[in-house]
């Protein structure tokens, strides 16, 4: 019988190996942007639960405050990987029109984008140490007892 | 050549603003709760050139000029609490004051108080909530016309006040629902050309009250407004607002311009008040198509001779990618006594080169009136997110005549036009 597999060392079985090796590789190439946990919202645990329609105003500047506790929202710098995705899960847009938005904010009057941060590390300490913050993180980057106040959005809430 | 200095060093300067954008400065205070600044800027370089030797909105000809859209800025936002912030705006820009100089003026300087998600009150000094574009009207980058249409944006009688402003919002499903309520005062100069004796600045206090109610949704905005302002000389002297027309005997008259003329006397007002209606929607229609509309009327009132105008315009933008074409059309125009009177005046004072005749021309000409009509196509293109270049052209019409023309000494610029290309380059860091 003649084996087909791959990983069988056959004549031509090397270029076989390597063909397969190169599909699996391409597949799980296309497959990264998805293979992420998911992103949550996280905050002091002073911040109470929030609901996607929430943290929407809040990165937008139109949510200062809930429940009588100021809010201090951070994001990741312009580029950053989560924050594409967190843009694009709880606030329906893209880099390009949320930096848009807060430019015609700014120059309004009202208001600065929130602040950012790099790193996950600092992301975490903050939020641990300043009542009423608010940030975002990959689910697997989440530390145990952190104060997870929003999950990805089941249906997205219309952008408003 | 000093020209070309000037211009070679301000588009250096500004091409290397962009450049520098990641160097744009923030701080805090350690704990994250406390003090925390960012500092931010914009820019704009345009150049515009004309077809016609006189001047039109006070520096576009036919010699091409970067002074009518260029202006470069710096802001300064610190949050002082999760509730106190402060903002301040610098700009270098052509001077409202003169022609020919360029002012480093505080465009914004204000305290806000933010006490929860509702309330916004602001003191200090602050842009005039008027039309879609009017606090914004610096950043060229948030818009995506080359020049905010004249035919409406000159329409106000001032851009800033340093005042109290209350903004309430409500949050709905509809969207977001805001009102805006000021009062301030405004120490600005208003300035008239005359072909017989060039620009003229008076400085003026002018105390503004006004509401704007604002719905934003994610594809639509509406501003309904209403305004009142009042307008004094800030050397407390009494403004022109009548001129008596007297005719000392059969076949020869004239318009009596200044107590040094003989007649019963000029009347006079110790205050102008305007008031504004207006109204502005910007719709996107798709993806792809967006239609932004703004009408306004201002009367005044006290006077035969102000700017009692009404002044609107429509755009049609068409998205496709990073490139935004538009075109739209506006038309701004004077109407009851004041046009009469300038009409009137410029009749009686013809092309005469004796005091009487050159008394009533330069009396024509100081009056703030308008007729005209504007077609502009243009385009802007999105470099990235935070820089822009834009095209426009421009044909204005004009008809009787318009305030925004310095008129040549030769005469009015009356059932004439001007074509207007400019180029902008706008940033923001």
């Amino acid at each position: 019988m003649r084996h087909l597999h791959p990983f069988r060392t056959q004549p031509r079985g090397h270029l076989l190996r390597l063909a397969w090796l190169a599909v699996a590789g391409l597949c799980v190439w296309l497959a990264s942007p998805w293979a992420h946990a998911g992103v949550v919202v996280v905050a002091h645990a002073s911040v109470r639960k929030l609901d996607p329609l929430m943290v929407q105003r809040i990165y937008t500047g139109r949510m200062v405050e809930a429940g009588g506790q100021a809010l201090l929202p951070v994001n990741y710098p312009a580029g950053n990987v989560l924050r594409q995705r967190f843009l694009s899960d709880f606030l329906q847009q893209d880099e390009d029109r949320y930096t848009a938005y807060w430019t015609v904010r700014r120059y309004v009057g009202k208001g600065v984008p929130p602040r950012e941060l790099s790193t996950s590390g600092e992301t975490i300490l903050y939020v641990l140490n300043t009542p009423g913050a608010v940030a975002y993180l990959d689910e697997s980057d989440v530390p145990p007892g952190m104060n997870v106040v929003a999950g990805r959005p089941a249906a997205a809430p219309s952008p408003r | 050549m000093s020209r070309l200095y000037r211009t070679v060093v301000l588009l250096g300067l500004t091409a290397g603003f962009g450049w520098c954008a990641p160097a744009k400065a923030a701080g805090s205070a350690p704990g994250g709760g406390g003090l925390d600044w960012t500092l931010s800027g914009f820019a704009t370089v345009g150049y515009a050139i004309t077809d016609q030797p006189w001047r039109y909105q006070r520096h576009l000809d036919q010699q091409g000029t970067f002074w009518r859209d260029t202006i470069v800025g710096t802001q300064l936002d610190v949050r002082l609490s999760p509730e106190w912030s402060g903002t301040v705006q610098l700009t270098a820009a052509p001077s409202t004051r003169h022609d020919r100089r360029w002012a480093i003026e505080a465009a914004w300087a204000f305290v806000s108080w933010r006490p929860n998600n509702d309330w916004l009150l602001r003191v200090g000094k602050q842009r005039v909530p008027l039309f879609l574009n009017a606090e914004n009207r610096d950043v060229g980058q948030t818009y995506a016309f080359a020049r905010l249409p004249a035919e409406v944006y000159a329409l106000s009688p001032t851009t800033d006040h340093a005042g109290v402003a209350v903004s309430r919002a409500w949050q709905g499903e509809a969207g977001e629902l805001t009102v805006d309520a000021y009062g301030g005062r405004a120490q600005i100069a208003n300035r008239t050309h005359t072909r017989d004796f060039g620009a003229s600045y008076l400085p003026v206090n002018t105390d503004i009250v006004g509401l704007a109610l604002t719905l934003r949704r994610e594809s639509l905005t509406w501003r309904v407004g209403a305004h009142h302002a009042v307008t004094r000389r800030a050397d407390g002297q009494p403004l022109p607002a009548r001129y008596p027309y007297v005719n000392p005997f059969p076949g020869f008259g004239y318009f009596q311009v200044s107590n040094d003329i003989p007649g019963p006397g000029i009347g006079t007002t110790d205050r102008l008040v305007n008031d504004i209606l207006n109204v502005g929607v910007d719709a996107r229609l798709s993806t792809q198509w967006r239609v932004i509309a703004e009408l306004a009327r201002n009367v005044q009132q006290r006077t035969d001779l102000g700017a009692n105008t009404v002044g609107g315009y429509v755009a049609v933008l068409h998205t496709l990618d990073r490139f935004t074409p538009y075109v739209s059309v506006a038309r701004l125009q004077s109407l009851g006594k004041p046009r009469r009177m300038s009409d009137a005046l410029l009749a009686s004072g013809g092309q005469g080169s004796d005091p009487l005749s050159v008394a009533q021309r330069a009396a024509g000409d100081s009056i703030v009136a308008y007729d005209q009509t504007s077609l502009s196509l243009g385009a802007s293109l999105a470099l990235d997110p935070r820089s822009s270049v834009k095209g426009e052209w421009t044909y204005t019409r004009f008809g009787k005549r318009s305030a925004m023309v310095d008129d040549p000494p030769e005469g009015t610029v009356s059932q004439g036009g001007v074509n207007v290309l400019s180029l902008n380059y706008s940033v923001v860091f």
